[in-house]
């Protein structure tokens, strides 16, 4: 757990979120400080993108309330704003933009919301391409990438934004098994470097190993949270027992 | 050169394909031979006519008719000043861009200059002739008639009149000297080559943006030279060119904002636009074009201002208005084929809704959509054919009325006649289209 004398970058109180009648988020209560790595683990249809989704507002929440580095997301543009420029989110088909080079995908944001200079932009992507272990790629576009690498570059392009929190969501899960080990590297070493991340994720080994703790969600509700050590070792809910038995022993 | 012969295999491969395709059965045997002698004879036919039987002459010397109308000679200037901007603009995009059209772009320049040789030195004239014929009436008895015949005259013989015809075309369109043809074909030349010179900076945004902007200037450029004399004088190819230049430039702008406000969250805004685009597309061109002639002040103060323009105003704004809705039925089908990520992508790295749109959404959606793009321009291309039925003089006009008022030289002549329009309609169509091809192909590239 989390020193009291460290910041809290994500707080959630109660947070509610219905699709019509359906209610995919029952009020969730999490905190996550600084530096923390917190994986978010459940059956699929549980809520978990829909909880990441919500904290970047690309799903505005109905009810309970949402805190950012100390600021309520509110209806306010600007927290929106906020919100959106310092966290990074890293999708499950990556979403790189196909029309732009592997550099330009990653300037880009920088120099539209951050006001970078062009050079400063571009020198910066590409140490993150370096970072990543691609540099080589930089103008090549997303298509001519292996899945893999693609999921690097959206990483770098997360990051390009200096964000206060990374945000997974199953970056693992549309890649061929061969490349999940490289993606899952970089993941590694950042989590190593003190970032701050929430990911969802099938790869119990990554919860286990990098993660400080572990949520398990289920029908919209957060069934048990606890360190990567207890949850995996002494799980205390049924349920809980039951997903990590259906997952791990097959 | 332009790309080498296929070598004897290659021939003999193709007779064998042709064997295997057209003669393999009975039944496609006969139908083969068919087809062979009934487009023999068309062919037959048509180069007759071309070569030997056509008045070709009467086109020649309409030549400046068939291209500027009667725009006054005085000015020919202005429309000179934007031919030679064009001509740097076309030569320099060619040159850095235009790699794919290389093989077509040397065709028609080595085919234009050899007949631009050929025709030097020709000369065309009307002669006259004073004539005086004995009639015979049915009574037996005998009246003199006398008059001028007029006779459209080669003055010299070695090469088939149409060869003549078509090189005095190109080298004088506008009945002007040939050293400013020549400059045009020099402008061409250097722009193209100073072009290949900056290949190395072809994806350099600034040369882009500049030479981009260039081609959206050059339009009001274009209409701009003409203060002083006036829209009212445009007529034939020329005005064919700018109403089309001007209305499809703006029928692009005001399809893409169509197709974005129809899917705007304001139900106003998506109501309006999707609206405007039924109505518009619920009547066809030429009743809209009817509609901008005859509005007096039908529509009150806005009506009336409306009227107060020229004309030929009127008429762009009807082309980009009827071109905008079919635009923007292309663009709406663009951007349905973007995936919702790419969406949740620039409002996660907290992009404004404007510059996801500008630098995320649509640049895919209008390359996802260029052939049917095209396909629209070169509608609309076509579509100043209509500009006849509102009394504007375009190049169907103007070739009635050659034929309407040069009776004596132009009898019979409708076939010469027609081929010219026709072939100015195909030659910028063919243009639209080679050009969508190269730019298909080139944006392409990084396509997911
Ligand atoms: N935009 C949406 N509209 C309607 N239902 C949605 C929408 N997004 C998610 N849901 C529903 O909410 C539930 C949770 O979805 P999600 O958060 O994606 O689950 P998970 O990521 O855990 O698989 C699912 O039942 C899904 O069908
Ligand atoms: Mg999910």
């Amino acid at each position: 757990m989390a020193t009291e004398s460290k910041r809290e970058i994500v707080r959630l109180e109660k947070v509610t979120k219905r699709f019509g009648d359906f209610t995919a988020l029952n009020g969730v209560d999490i905190s996550v400080t600084e530096g923390e790595v917190v994986a978010i683990i459940g059956p699929s249809g549980s809520g978990k993108s829909t909880l990441l989704r919500t904290i970047n507002q690309l799903e505005p929440h109905d009810e309970g309330r949402i805190f950012f580095d100390g600021m309520e997301l509110t209806d306010d543009s600007r927290t929106l704003t906020k919100i959106r420029a310092e966290t990074g989110m890293v999708f499950q088909q990556f979403n790189l933009f196909p029309h732009l080079t592997v550099l330009r995908n990653i300037a880009l944001a920088p120099q539209k919301v951050h006001h970078r200079p062009e050079q400063e932009a571009e020198e910066r992507a590409l140490q993150l391409l370096d970072r990543v272990g691609i540099v080589e790629q930089a103008e090549k576009y997303p298509g001519q990438l292996s899945g893999g690498q693609q999921q690097r570059v959206a990483i770098a392009r997360a990051l390009a934004m200096d964000p206060k929190l990374m945000m997974f969501d199953e970056p693992t899960s549309a890649l061929d098994p061969e490349m999940i080990n490289e993606v899952l590297k970089v993941m590694t070493e950042l989590a190593a470097s003190g970032m701050t991340m929430i990911c969802v994720t099938h790869e119990m080994g990554f919860a286990r190993n990098a993660a400080n703790r572990v949520i398990f969600m289920d029908e919209g509700e957060i069934v048990e949270i606890g360190t990567s050590a207890e949850f995996f070792t002494t799980p205390r809910e049924p349920r809980t027992k039951t997903f990590l038995d259906q997952i791990l022993t097959h | 050169m332009i790309g080498a012969l296929p070598n004897a295999s290659a021939l003999s491969r193709r007779a064998a394909h042709a064997r295997a395709r057209l003669f393999n059965t009975r039944t496609n045997t006969a139908l083969s031979i068919v087809a062979i002698v009934v487009g023999g004879a068309l062919a037959f036919l048509l180069a007759r006519f071309i070569l030997f039987e056509a008045n070709w002459g009467l086109v020649a010397i309409n030549r400046k008719l068939f291209f500027v109308g009667s725009y006054p000679p005085d000015e020919a200037f202005r429309i000179w000043i934007a031919v030679f901007i064009t001509a740097v603009l076309a030569a320099l995009s060619y040159g850095l861009w235009g790699g794919r059209l290389r093989p077509y772009a040397i065709a028609v320049g080595v085919t234009a200059l050899l007949i631009l040789t050929l025709g030097l030195g020709t000369e065309l004239r009307i002669e006259e002739r004073q004539y005086t014929e004995e009639i015979q009436s049915a009574s037996g008895q005998t009246t003199t008639v006398s008059g001028i015949e007029r006779e459209l005259v080669f003055d010299r013989g070695w090469a088939p009149t149409w060869l003549y015809a078509v090189s005095l075309g190109l080298a004088l369109p506008f009945g002007a000297p040939w050293l400013l043809m020549a400059a045009v074909f020099a402008l061409l030349v250097v722009g193209a080559m100073a072009g290949r010179r900056l290949t190395r900076w072809k994806s350099n945004p600034i040369l882009l943006q500049s030479i981009g902007a260039a081609w959206v200037l050059l339009i009001p450029v274009v209409v701009l030279l003409q203060v002083g004399v006036g829209v009212d004088k445009w007529e034939s190819a020329f005005l064919d060119l700018l109403v089309f230049a001007v209305g499809g430039f703006f029928s692009f702008v005001i399809g893409v904002f169509l197709a974005l406000g129809r899917r705007s969250p304001y139900r106003a805004i998506s109501v309006a636009s999707v609206t405007y685009i039924e109505v518009v597309r619920a009547a066809p061109l030429l009743v809209w074009l009817l509609f901008a002639t005859f509005l007096e002040d039908e529509l009150g103060p806005v009506g009336e201002a409306f009227s107060n323009i020229s004309l030929t105003y009127r008429v762009m704004v009807v082309f980009a208005f009827f071109g905008g809705a079919y635009i923007a039925e292309v663009v709406r089908g663009g951007l349905q084929s973007i995936p919702r990520g790419q969406y949740e992508a620039a409002d996660a790295m907290g992009l404004s809704p404007v510059e996801k749109y500008a630098v995320i959404i649509l640049p895919q959606a209008i390359r996802a959509v260029v052939p049917a793009i095209i396909g629209r321009f070169i509608a609309l291309w076509k579509d100043t054919a209509l500009l006849a039925a509102v009394s504007l003089v375009n190049t169907l006009e103007k070739a009635k009325k050659v034929l309407g008022s040069q009776t004596d030289i132009a009898e019979g002549a409708f076939f010469e006649i027609y081929i010219v329009v026709g072939l100015v309609y195909w030659l910028v169509s063919y243009l639209l289209s080679r050009l969508g091809g190269a730019a298909e192909t080139r944006l392409r590239v990084g396509a997911r």
